[in-house]
C-alpha cells in the first residue's frame, strides 16, 4: 500500500510525542498530530517539517507510531470526451 | 470516458504551497469539519491545511490520469478498431491505474502508475514499449 506523500493525521505512543516535542517544541497539544509523511521506509516515517528558514526532513520510528489516520474514501471524478 | 481519482496523495509542493498561507487566509471549515475537530482534539488549523492540501494535490493527479486517459486513447486508435475507453481511474493506494475498454473487447486491466510516471517524467522509451505491450497482451488475449 502507497501512502505518502501525504499530510496524515498520526497517534504516537508518549515516548514518540515526548522526542517529537523536544524536535519539534511547537507542536499542538493534541495527541492526534498532522504531519507531512513525505516517505516510508523500513525504519518508519520521513515526516517534513518547517523550522524557521528551512524545511527539515524528520524519522518517526514505526515502534512510536499507534495509529496513521488518512483519508480513504475520495474519489474525484470528472467526465472526459474521447 | 470517465475520468476519477480514488483515494488522495499529496507533494512536498503542494504541502509547501498549502504550509505558507497565513492562518486567516485559509477556508473556514464546515460543520461537519469542525465536528471532527473537536471530537479528536486536533488542531483546526493544521485539519484545514491538510484539506487544502488534499484537493490541490487531487487536482493534479487527476490532471495527470486525463493525460493517460487521452495518451491511451491515441494508442488503442492506432492499435485496434473498434475500442473505446469507459473509464480511467487512478488508484492511489495500490499505485495502478485501473482501465475500463468496451467494444470490440470488455474488459478492465490495470497498468502501473510508476510506469507512466516513467514516461510522462522521464520520457522513457521502454514504458512506452511496455505500455504497448500491455494494450497488446489486453486486446489479443481478448479478441477472439
Amino acid at each position: 500500500m502507497r501512502v505518502s506523500p501525504i499530510t496524515a493525521a498520526i497517534l504516537l505512543s508518549e515516548e514518540g510525542l515526548n522526542a517529537l516535542r523536544i524536535a519539534l517544541p511547537d507542536l499542538p497539544d493534541s495527541p492526534l498530530i498532522f504531519l507531512f509523511v513525505q516517505e516510508t521506509d523500513e525504519l518508519g516515517l520521513w515526516v517534513r517539517v518547517k523550522r524557521k528558514t528551512e524545511d527539515h526532513v524528520l524519522l518517526i520510528r514505526w515502534e512510536f507510531v499507534l495509529t496513521i489516520d488518512l483519508p480513504a474514501a475520495e474519489v474525484k471524478t470528472v467526465g472526459m470526451k474521447p | 470516458m470517465q475520468i476519477s481519482v480514488e483515494g488522495r496523495r499529496s507533494s512536498v509542493g503542494d504541502w509547501q504551497a498549502v504550509s505558507e498561507i497565513p492562518a486567516d487566509q485559509l477556508k473556514p471549515l464546515t460543520p461537519e469539519q469542525a465536528a471532527v475537530v473537536a471530537e479528536l482534539k486536533i488542531s483546526a488549523e493544521d485539519y484545514a491545511r491538510s484539506i487544502l492540501e488534499g484537493e490541490r494535490a487531487s487536482e493534479a493527479l487527476l490532471e495527470k490520469t486525463q493525460r493517460f486517459a487521452r495518451f491511451l486513447n491515441q494508442r488503442f486508435a492506432s492499435r485496434v478498431g473498434g475500442v473505446q475507453i469507459d473509464s480511467v481511474a487512478l488508484e492511489t493506494w495500490a499505485g495502478k491505474f485501473r482501465v475500463a475498454i468496451r467494444g470490440k473487447v470488455n474488459t478492465v486491466f490495470r497498468i502501473n502508475e510508476d510506469l507512466v510516471d516513467d514516461l510522462f517524467e522521464g520520457g522513457s522509451k521502454e514504458a512506452d514499449e511496455r505500455i504497448s505491450r500491455v494494450i497488446d497482451l489486453v486486446v489479443g488475449e481478448r479478441v477472439v
